[in-house]
């Protein structure tokens, strides 16, 4: 019987964290090869997606946006803009990742690989909004861009998935749970034998959990403002969370967005996107989509969807 | 000496001349009477659609009519086999709520929420990604 493992590191920006159950037998270092594997999927990804390197293939593509030429994308870069712009067309374009220039306006800290976005003073989405902004020639690998795009959490998101398909098939029946940042994939079972247990942060700060939910198999991901937050040039408070239609922070009202399902890629977009719908809307739509949700409003008020209660081991009082 | 033969020419015209009046007024009555058919039967011709339709109408009611009731006889078969499986599991949860009441104790059943004081111990936790501000 193998004992529970756990390692401990750092990849694009964030804690990046593997836990092993308990398991049946397994050869000597298997664990350390699990974990290695994870760090070479993690730095690949950040080598090809990260908007914070000018040598990463994402950030030489985006230097190529808007100009109608062609480049030539890596599977992996081909896959994030792919996903992308499938995201941006089931969010009904609230998921947007053409807000890079946007945040880069407004002072992004380590944003500033391309040119800022012109303010919307008039509150209005940008022309061409309904229009698609990638084109793929898939015989070629060949993609073309008409604006920079944020690789931001969906990017984190997919690192998760695609170093969790390199692990699985190695865990036999083990239970694993690998963390990047407050983005979670996992499976049960955990080193006590029961399912994992996963805290949702109290936005403002608390020492303790305000829900504890249950994850037998999936993913479960956070989009919080309490960390992302600066001043812009004029001195206002603003996050990462970009309205796609205005340019500006979105989701007031709201401090924090969780979502469990069963990829990561995809919980780190409805977060994003039931962020931006704000506090009125974000019930209607998470229980219209079936997601599995909880929200915390700005009085620190955690709500959830049926879905999220089915899966909520303990709520704060 | 020959006898001559007399004919009787004027009573063979007075016959013919006679019968062409009468195949004349036979044509006209014949005529008249059609076109008065032809007024008659023109306004009733709305009238036999409709009837054709209802007949149709008629013939697709009842062939409706005929399904429903072949669904109904299944329906209420299904509703039988239904009601036997019904008689059977209120017996078997009758002999559970039995073996319910011989308990002298109830096992503990996890609660969700708000009556637990404090969170259980967590594996992880997830929230904001980044620095702190």
């Amino acid at each position: 019987m193998t004992e529970p493992a756990g390692f401990v590191g750092r990849a694009m920006g964030s804690p990046l964290r593997l836990q092993l159950g308990p398991g049946p037998g397994s050869a000597p270092g298997e664990a350390g090869a699990l974990w290695a594997a994870i760090q070479a999927e993690f730095d690949a990804a950040e080598a090809e997606l990260s908007c914070y390197r000018p040598e990463s293939a994402l950030s030489r593509l985006n230097r190529t946006a808007g100009r109608g030429g062609w480049s030539p994308a890596s599977p992996r870069l081909d896959r994030f803009l792919a996903t992308a712009e499938r995201a941006w067309r089931r969010s009904g374009g609230r998921f947007d990742p053409r807000v890079l220039g946007d945040l880069v306006r407004l002072g992004h800290p380590g944003l500033d690989l391309v040119p800022p976005a012109p303010a919307r003073a008039d509150g209005r989405a940008p022309a061409g909004a309904t229009l698609t902004w990638l084109e793929r020639d898939r015989r070629s690998g060949r993609v073309s861009l008409a604006s920079p795009v944020d690789s931001g959490g969906l990017g984190k998101g997919l690192a998760l998935r695609w170093a969790w398909n390199a692990i699985e098939p190695g865990l036999a029946g083990r239970g694993a749970l690998l963390e990047a940042g407050g983005d979670i994939v996992g499976r049960g079972p955990a080193p006590d034998g029961s399912c994992w247990r996963v805290g949702i942060e109290d936005p403002a700060g608390g020492p303790a959990p305000l829900a504890v939910v249950g994850l037998v198999r999936g993913a479960v991901s956070t989009s919080s403002v309490a960390r992302a937050r600066w001043r812009d040039e004029a001195g206002r408070a603003v996050h990462h969370l970009i309205d796609p239609g205005t340019g500006l922070p979105g989701g007031g009202g709201l401090q924090a967005v969780t979502v469990a399902g069963s990829d990561p890629a995809w919980t780190e977009v409805w977060t994003k996107a039931l962020f931006l719908a704000g506090p009125d809307r974000i019930g209607d739509e998470a229980r219209a989509r079936g997601l599995a949700a909880w929200w915390v409003d700005v009085d620190g008020t955690l709500r959830m969807t049926p879905a999220a209660r089915q899966q909520t081991l303990w709520a704060a009082a | 000496m020959a006898t001559e033969t007399r004919r009787p020419l004027h009573i063979v015209s007075m016959v013919g001349l006679s019968a062409a009046i009468y195949a004349a007024n036979l044509a006209a009555v014949t005529a008249m009477q059609s076109t008065s058919d032809a007024q008659a039967a023109g306004p009733q011709a709305p009238t036999q659609a409709a009837l054709d339709l209802l007949r149709i109408h008629d013939a697709t009611i009842a062939e409706q009519v005929r399904q429903a009731t072949d669904k109904l006889q299944a329906g209420a078969a299904a509703y039988a086999k239904a009601g036997a499986a019904l008689n059977a599991l209120e017996q078997k949860l009758s002999g559970l709520g039995k073996s319910a009441g011989a308990l002298s104790a109830l096992p503990a059943v996890p609660t969700i929420g708000r009556t637990a004081a404090a969170a259980p111990v967590v594996h992880t936790t997830t929230g904001a990604s980044g620095a702190k501000p």
